[in-house]
Parts: C-alpha cells; structure tokens; sequence
C-alpha cells in the first residue's frame, strides 16, 4: 500500500523513487494573464520595459505600509507576523497604465466584461460548473505586492474535468484574480527594509485553474500543464509570451508534507523539479529520524496521516530545550577579516551575529550533487533560504566554512569565543543588527524542524540566468494557515443568467485540432497553414477570404499583420483584377494603409505610378527587343543572362510582373540558346 | 428547498448548476442575495446557489464558538491619558476568515489590540456614544460629543480623540470648535478628530496611522491657545504616501475629495503640525506660523454651546437654475437664516442687462424682500478657497448693499454654515459674528 511501508529509494538518484509506492500526490494551478484591460480599473492592460535604472523619472512615487490584518479569533496570521517583524515599507510607482484604483486611492470597478466572458468560455471547455452568483473576496497579502494588501478574486466555476494524456484529471476550481504589482528592487537600510513595485501589472486579469490531486507522476504532471495551457490558449484570448502564464506544482509524499512549488515556467523541467522534491521531502523524513534516533526520541511513522500530535509537540519541546535562542554578537573577532561579504557590511555599521546550533555538526551538509548534476538536498540550504526571508543576503554555516574568505582561524576563534565542543554547530549572519537577529531566529525555527517532516511551506524553483538552476527549489514563505479571504463589499455580486451562459456555450472557440483540419482542405504548403495557425490568423483568413486565391491571400495577410484585413483584401482583388501587379502591391499597401479608398482609386493610383501590369502582347515585344539587340550576350551567358536582362526590361516595361517578365525572357532566350 | 441549519453550520449540499449537478462542503453563511444559499468553501471562497437548485442539504456539524484571546493592558504612569470617543467609522475592525464576517470594534482592548502601538502613546481608555455614518450626524450628536469630551478631561484625561465617518468630519471639528471657543474660552485640553479613508479591515488601511497620530497629537501636542484653530484639530494623512498626519485647524478644514487618503485640507489656513509617524518611533514637527503664535490668556470653556436643531438654516447654490421661487419656499418655511454659495467672488445672478433675464430681475426682487424681512442672507463662495469679496465688481457691491452678508470673510463653507447655526444659538448679531475671527475660522492673513 502506497505510503505504509519504509520508503524505500536513493536520493542521490531520482529514478530510484517511485511515485505509486512513495505515496505521491500532486496537483497544478496555472495562472493565465489574459489580453484584455485590466480586471477592476478599465485602465489598459500593458506591460512597460523598465528596471529600476531606467525607470522614467516622472513616474510618481507613493510610500506606505501594511497594517497586519486580524485573523480568526483575533490572531495575526504566522505569515503576516513575519512581515511585520521584517519591518518592511513599500514604495508604488505608478506607471501610465495606474492610476487611483491601483494606487489603493479609489474603490474598485465591476469586472471587465471580456475577462469575465473569457473566464465563463474556459469553464465551459472544461466542463466546469459555473456559480449562479459571483461574490468577489479579498484574499490577505503581506508582501506588499497588491497596494490594498489584499487580492481580489471571484470564484467563476468548480467541478470541471481537463482530458489529459495519461489520464484525466479534475479541475477543482476556476478564478478570475488581480495580478500583483511588479517588484522592482529591495533597499536595506538600518532599521527597515523597503521594497519598490512598479504597478504597471497590478490589477491585470488572471484565470486560475486549480486541478484536484489526481496527478499520478512526473510526467503526467508536465502533461497536464501542456494540456491546460493548451485549453487557455484555443480561447485565443489570453497574453503569450514570457511570465503570461505561471505554473505551481503541489507536490507531497506520504512522509513529507504539502509543499507549492512556484516558478515552473518552463514545462520541460516540471518533471524533474517534482523528482527532486520527492527526494527532498525523503531526505528530510530520514534526516528527522536520524536526530532522533540520537536523542532517544521517538522515531517518524512513514505517513505524515499517522503522526501523533502529543508526540510531536513532546518533541518539539525537547529540541526546542536542546536548541535555544543562543545569539552573540561576534563582530569584534572579524574586524580584521579579509572577506569581502564580512568588510563592506561590517562598514557599512552592520554586526556579525552568530547563533549556536548544538549537536548539529555535520547535519547541516555541504554542497553534493545527485547523478543528474543537481544539488542534493541539505539543511544548510533550508537554513539559508530561512534566514533570506528576512532579507538578507545568506548566512555562513560551521559544516561549510572555511570558505568565503573566512580561514580556519576565524572558525577557531569563534568555536573558542562561545566555548562551542566537536558536536556543536554556528551559523553567522553579516547584517544590521535587527535583520540579522531576525534571519538568525528564523534559521532557528528551522534548525529545530529537522526533528520533523519538511514542512508545509511555499518554494521558489531555483533560477539562474532566467532559466532552472538545477531544478532545485528553496524555501519562500510558510504555507498560510488557511484561507485569508473575507468579501469584497466594493463590487457588487455578478449575477450569471441563462441567456448569457448559453451565449458562452453557443461561442465556443474551435480546438487547435479543429482549426488545423479546417486549413487542410485549402490549397496552401502545410509550413504556410501553420504559421497562419501560431500567429493565430486563422480566423481572419477565412472570414475575407471570399474568392482569393489561397496562397496569395495567407501571404499578404501575414505579411501585413495589423492591416485591416477587409483593406487587405481589396488590394489582393486589385491585383486579382489586374490593375496593379503582383510586385506593386506592398507600394499600393503602404499608399492607401489607414486613408480611405476604393477599388477604382487604387486601380487609377496603380496606373498612375506605373505599378500597373503591362499588357503581354506589348511586354512580349519588349522582351523579344531586350533580347534581340544583345543576342552576343544571351550566346555566351545562355541562361545566365536572365538576371541582367530582367532589369532591363523591367525598366523598360514599367510596373510590369516581375513573373510574367521572368517567363517570357526564359522563354525568348532558350529560342536563341 | 431552503435551508433548515443554523448559520455557521458545515453543510454538504448536492444542487443542480447551468453545466449539471455537483456536491459541494462548505461553512454557511449570511445569504449574498435574497433566494439564494451562501456558503464559505474552505478555500475560502464564497459560493452562492439558488434555493430552488438545492437538491439536499447534510448538516455535518453545528457552528463552533471561538474563544479569543483577551489583551489586558495595564496603566503606566509615565504616559499621558487619553480617551477616544467613539461616533462611528471603522477605525478598527477584526475579519473572520472562517465566516468572512468583518465586524467593527472600539472597545480599549480591541483598539490596541488592533494597533498594537497605541499602548506605548498613552493609557487609552475609550466611550462610544454611537455608531452611526457621519451623514446621519445631526446638531444633537454635537451635544453629545462635547458633552463626553468635557467628561473625558474631568475625568483626567490629557487628550481626547473622537473617531468619526469621514464625509462630515470637518463640519463635527467646527461645531465642536465653536462649542467650546465661539465665546472667548478654549477646550480644556487638546481635541483631535479622526477617521479613516480606507476601511480598517484591510492591510493597506489609513486608520492605524491616522488613530496613533491623533492619539499622539492628544497626548503630546502643544498647549491649546484657542484662537488659531488648535482647540479642535482634525488628523488626517497628509498625502497618498503613508508617515506624515496633517494636524489641520478643524474650524477650516474640509473634505475635498470622495475617496483618497489625503481627502482633507485646510481652507484659507495652514496646518498646525505634521505628526511622523516611523516604525521606530512617532514625532512631530509644528509648523513655523504656529510657533510663533503668543500663547492666549483665554479660560477654559466649562460649558459648551448647546447647538439647538429648531433652527432652519437652508442653503443654496447660485448658478442658471436659482429663482425667486427657491428664495421665497425658503422665507415661507422659516428660515432663520440662508446660505448662499456664490459664483467667484460670491456674485448672484441677479442683474439683466440685455434685458432678456427677466429671472434674474425676480431672483434680486425676493432676495431684497428676504433682507428687508431680516432674514440673514449669507453670502459664501463655491470655490471654497479663497476670501468672498464683494468689492471688487459693482455686482458685489450692490449685494451689499441689499443687505447680503459675508463680504470679507475668509472662512470655509461648511464652518460659515455652523457659525451662523452658533450665532443664532447663542442669540448673537449674524453680521457682527461673521466679521469676527472667534477661533482661527476667520483669518484674514492668506498664504494660500
């Protein structure tokens, strides 16, 4: 039975992990940004390139802080908790497409129409059951990144299912949400933190699609990713490109516990991100069991469903005894240091604080990769990744060190300075004093959940360069301790009637299999009908196409992306008709583009600039006179001198098709050849 | 079919949707819209079903009570004390995430709890005399708060704040002026009103800030004079930016715009302070003009004007619609006085000169009938900044001279309306009392 015996596998080598027996579960949850303006504001829904150094100075800035909501029976939520300690400010700035309701300075408007009407159309393609009434909720966020400190977002529908290859899954749930602001940098100054969001995103519609935990294995996983972006993308109504859609992965085995994995953008890494994830909730199951084997306490059923809550709470007790708060400042012994890191912060008035971890030597591991070249889970990193929560940099830890520029004699002399034995560990925190006594005590925290399974939380993939590092992750944030959603008493409830879910239903858009079957028939080269499929212009192809030619018209239509098509076309017929030929109609584009026209005034402008075809009889006769008067050339070149003669003609038939040119050289020379 | 549970009961329901039936667990809660069922799914989400789509309903168990945790605070000496009065708004508020139900709170230990920060301000101890929305506030609710504020002081306290709905906060902070300085005297200590723009249930909301400012200013800001605008003081944000509270005059002040955090300014004055507020720590900065005031030898008021709700004190607006016929509804209703909002300068349309405006000739008619009655007429100015002259043009002048009032006066729109309501409590002269400056409301010094 899955989860009820040892687990069993290496974690230095994923394919000896099988999901089935680890007890594996897993689900998605996609966010899609849609093309449409923005959810609650009417304001446009446009994304503008800029960094915190190329940030327009005209841009207002505004600065606040977030006052940690109340939670049920009157408690802060953990999460909430942390960031007020962290004692973070944030600065807005508001970019062209921002204004009061971003800013938090004006109540929200209703939904935007087409976001709401593309919302209804994705729950139909996944069978999903639409609510007769829509209640938007404010969802509670600390980390600065909505103005109001809080999401909105509106349940559309529950209760689909997504044909997936490999097996259907479930679709739990579907939202429309506000995207969050953008995080441009992060200032650390003495006493706080201040983080500045660019607005320019807050506020763009997303579709949330939350599957049930039907995944059966990695690679399912990576296919039903395909499979929902696929569903998303038919609507063609949603953003593409680069951080438009964004994938989390709930990944548990049975001896470890939930965990959201945000940042798989790339759906080729899923597979291994969730092996690796596997493996480190693996690795942390037997690192817990192996501490306590060592202090005689009781040892970790396999399956977290197992867990008695008094023994763990003993636990926690005892390791909270044997772990306690200890933090020194040791800053003195690293005046002289040679570090770089240790210098420029002890400079700058920061402290070099160091927190003893007793019986850890040894525990907190050393950098070590797996067979597939990926690092292989430790709790140094976790430590690390707690300690970053309150934003600093990163912290040394005793099994890694010397390194960095800190030698052995700094090891000693700390190991001396706190009377530290073989079996102790350190951790040292480079920063102002409150940020590094709060990144100690947060390191802490975790340290003394190395006695227990890894913990519910909130991981980061690992990014390098913009792409997986390795396809590791590293700790975020806590997994917040319920649902922090109250009403959203600003927008009143969207009422769905009959009429308008029919209307959903009878405006379906084809499937990409559907629209493929539909070009075949038309007689173009398969490249050509699939890129008219990718730049989506399938649709406006076939609605002007009337009697044109296939292949012309999939050209000129793509050529002249943006064009009004109904203009396109009428051009394509001027050609068609022979008024301009086929070498004038990028000249007859550019003329006439967003001026008012009609066929005959094109016709007459063709003819004017000579861009008109000239007849065959008269153009046979300039060719044959081209040719004849330099018969030595055409002898010695034969069909060499096509080139050369081609301009010629062309010169002399003025707007003459170059093809039909072409044709009748070719065929003028081979008579003298 | 309806459900038969109590609220806050979990509940398995099975219900027909528009794409089939599905089943459904969930917290039920206060219904979102008559006929439907409104349920808390533990996602958090709220999900509404028409009844009449309702196929079953499992009651899986019965709301649970919550026990909170209850904060005890105890007084330290060294800090000042401070009551806050309470008339409604939600300056501090608590949301259930289980029921999503957010209620407001005023009790001391919710306050604090709420803004944990108050604590090291003052000993905050706190009355609710209502909780009401600031539209709904009416002359007797004045009585009330000034009432409470002189039993707050006598009761030791050193500051007193009132918490208040926005939209009529700075007409509460005029009223409240003229109670205790209209005749000589000045509050016993200093009186801040407050509120908030942004309701306190969320992260983003102004009332912490604006609370511990107004609390701060309570305990910490200078001695009152009385005369410049510093017995009754409104704090409120200085900007869209949180960290700096305006400390603003409250007998020139106003609401100037529906929903941002800066909403109020001061009319025809200046702010008295700006309180900082850091997370490590609150200070202020008291503006130069303040300063350099010479401190009053004004009494304290031990008893506040009683603001009478007989009096009819109608207003209207000049502009192409007012006609005689407004005018004298309001002399035949009684009218003790009439405020009149001005064009400019505080100009009527009262002159014909194409003689093509025979309405603007009856609207002179009534309004010289209305003055010749001794009806006071009070002339203000719709652009609420500025001095209301009628020097300037002959049009002015010939409102003066059918006996208008208000020529000169510096003083805000809303306070104009209170201080006549004051005068005629009081039983004094309408015109003697406009040109007269009682607490800062009618400073002919203009910077801006």
């Amino acid at each position: 039975m899955a989860g009820n015996s040892e687990p069993q596998g290496d974690v230095s080598d994923t394919s000896t992990l099988d999901p089935e027996s680890l007890g594996f579960m897993c689900g998605i949850e996609v966010h899609q940004q849609l093309a449409t303006g923005k959810l609650h504001s009417r304001q446009k829904g446009e994304l503008y390139d800029v960094s915190i150094d190329t940030l327009p100075e005209d841009w207002p800035r505004y600065s606040r802080r977030l006052t940690p909501a109340r939670g049920e029976g009157g408690k802060i939520d953990v999460a909430a908790k942390f960031e007020a300690k962290r004692n973070r400010s944030f600065v807005y700035v508001m970019s062209p497409n921002s204004g009061l309701i971003e800013l938090d300075e004006r109540p929200p408007l209703p939904h935007d129409k087409d976001a709401m009407d593309i919302s209804l159309t994705v729950s139909a393609m996944l069978n999903a059951k639409p609510l007769d009434l829509m209640q938007t909720m404010r969802k509670t966020v600390v980390d600065g990144s909505n103005t109001t400190g809080f999401q909105r977002t509106t349940l559309i529908s529950r209760d689909g299912i997504l044909e997936v290859e490999g097996g259907d899954v479930r679709i739990d749930v579907l939202c429309l949400e506000e995207d969050s602001a953008r995080k441009l940098d992060t200032i650390t100054r003495q006493e706080s933190v201040e983080v500045i969001y660019n607005l320019d995103r807050l506020g763009l519609p997303l579709i949330e699609i939350a599957t049930a935990p039907d995944i059966k294995s990695p690679d399912h996983a990576k296919d039903t990713a395909i499979a929902l972006g696929r569903t998303l993308r038919d609507t063609r109504r949603v953003r593409r490109g680069l951080g438009s859609i964004r994938q989390d992965l709930n990944v548990s085995i049975a001896c470890g516990d939930r965990v959201e994995i945000k940042g798989c953008q790339d759906l080729s890494w899923i597979p291994r991100i969730i092996e690796l994830e596997m493996a480190r909730q693996l690795h942390f199951y037997r690192l817990a069991n192996e501490l306590r084997s060592e202090m005689g306490l009781p040892i970790l059923p396999n399956n977290r469903d197992d867990d008695d809550s008094e023994i763990e709470q003993n636990v926690a007790q005892e390791v909270s005894k044997k772990l306690s708060l200890n933090i020194n400042d040791v800053s003195d012994l690293f005046s002289s240091c040679e570090s770089k890191m240790v210098t420029s912060s002890l400079d700058s008035g920061g402290v070099m604080l160091a927190l003893v971890l007793p019986g850890l030597a040894g525990k907190i591991g050393t950098k070590v990769l797996d067979s597939q070249g990926s690092q292989m889970p430790r709790l140094g990193r976790e430590l690390a990744g707690a300690a970053k929560l309150a934003g600093v940099k990163g912290i040394f830890h005793s099994d890694e060190l010397p390194a960095y520029g800190i030698t052995q004699d700094y090891v000693d002399s700390v190991r001396e300075n706190l009377s530290l034995n073989k079996q102790d560990a350190f951790l040292l925190c480079c920063a102002p004093k409150w940020q590094a006594e709060l990144a100690l005590e947060s390191s802490l925290n975790r340290a003394r959940m190395a006695w227990h399974r890894s913990p519910k939380e909130v991981r980061n993939v690992v990014i390098k360069k913009g792409a997986p590092e390795d396809g590791t992750t590293s700790p975020m944030r806590p997994l917040p301790g319920g649902a922090r959603m109250y009403p959203e008493t600003d927008i009143p409830n969207f009422e769905l009637t009959d009429s308008k879910w029919k209307k959903v239903l009878d405006n379906l858009p084809m499937s990409q299999a559907e629209r493929k079957s539909r070009l075949g028939s038309e007689e173009m080269s398969e490249d050509q009908a699939k890129q008219l499929l990718s730049k989506q212009l399938d649709d406006l192809y076939f609605e002007f196409k009337a009697d044109l030619p296939a292949k012309a018209w999939a050209s000129i239509l793509m050529d002249n992306e943006g064009q009004n098509p109904q203009f396109l076309a009428d051009v394509l017929q001027t050609k068609e008709q022979g008024f301009v030929s086929r070498d004038g109609i990028n000249t007859l584009i550019a003329e006439f583009s967003n001026k008012p026209y009609s066929m005959e005034s094109m016709a007459a402008w063709a003819e004017e600039n000579g861009l008109k075809p000239a007849d065959a009889s008269d153009l046979e006769s300039v060719v044959k006179s081209v040719v004849e008067s330099r018969l030595d050339f055409v002898k010695e070149r034969g069909m060499g001198a096509m080139g050369p003669l081609m301009g010629l003609v062309m010169k002399e038939a003025k707007g003459a098709d170059g093809k039909q040119v072409s044709d009748l050289l070719r065929k003028q020379i081979m008579k003298h050849q | 079919m309806e459900i038969k549970a109590d609220l806050f009961s979990e509940v398995e329901l099975k219900y027909n949707s528009k794409n089939g039936e599905s089943q459904v667990t969930g917290i039920l809660n206060p219904s979102a819209k008559k006929g439907f069922t409104t349920i808390k799914l533990q996602n958090g989400y709220n999900l509404s079903i028409q009844n009449d789509d309702i196929i079953s309903c499992e009651i899986i168990s019965n709301p649970k009570s919550q026990s909170q945790e209850k904060i005890t605070t105890t007084p330290k000496s060294e800090l000042p004390n401070v009551t806050i009065i309470h008339t409604g708004g939600t300056i501090a508020s608590k949301v259930d995430y289980k029921t999503g139900a957010v209620t407001a709170k005023f009790e001391p230990e919710d306050l604090i709890d709420a803004n944990p920060r108050l604590s090291d301000v003052a000993n905050i101890s706190a009355k609710k005399i209502g909780n009401m929305f600031s539209d709904d506030i009416r002359p007797q609710h004045w009585n009330l708060m000034s009432a409470a504020i002189g039993d707050a002081f006598a009761q030791g306290a050193d500051g007193v704040v009132v918490t208040h709905g926005t939209d009529t906060l700075h007409i509460t902070a005029a009223a409240l002026s003229f109670a205790f300085c209209g005749k000589g005297g000045k509050t016993p200590g200093r009186v801040v009103v407050t509120g908030s723009q942004r309701s306190s249930d969320r992260g983003s909301t102004d009332a912490t800030e604006n609370l511990l400012a107004a609390v701060y200013w309570a305990a910490y800001g200078d001695d009152v004079c009385g005369e410049k605008g510093d017995s009754v003081t409104i704090a409120m944000h200085e900007s869209g930016s949180d960290g700096e509270i305006a400390i603003i005059p409250g007998c020139s002040a106003r609401k100037m715009h529906t929903t941002k955090r800066e909403a109020f300014s001061a009319i025809n004055a200046r702010n008295i302070a700006i309180v900082q507020v850091k997370p490590s720590e609150i200070s202020h900065e008291v503006q130069q003009w303040y300063s350099d005031c010479s401190p009053s030898q004004r009494e304290v008021e031990t008893r506040p004007t009683q603001y009478s709700n007989h009096f009819k004190i109608p207003q209207l607006t000049a502009n192409a619609w007012l006609t005689a016929e407004q005018i004298e509804a309001m002399a035949s209703i009684g009218a003790s006085a009439i405020i009149i909002h001005g064009t400019g300068l505080g100009h009527l349309p009262i002159d014909n000169p194409q003689k093509d405006a025979p309405e603007n000739d009856e609207l002179w008619r009534a309004l010289y009938r209305c003055a010749n009655r001794e009806i006071p007429i009070i002339i203000t100015s719709q652009c609420i900044n500025g001095p209301v002259d009628m020097n300037v043009y002959a049009k002015g002048r010939k409102q003066q001279d059918m006996g208008l009032l208000g020529h000169g006066v510096t003083t805000s729109p809303d306070s104009i309306a209170v201080k006549v309501h004051w005068a005629l409590c009081e039983g004094k002269d309408i015109a003697e009392t406009l040109a007269k400056d009682l607490c800062g409301e009618n400073n002919q010094r203009l910077y801006n």
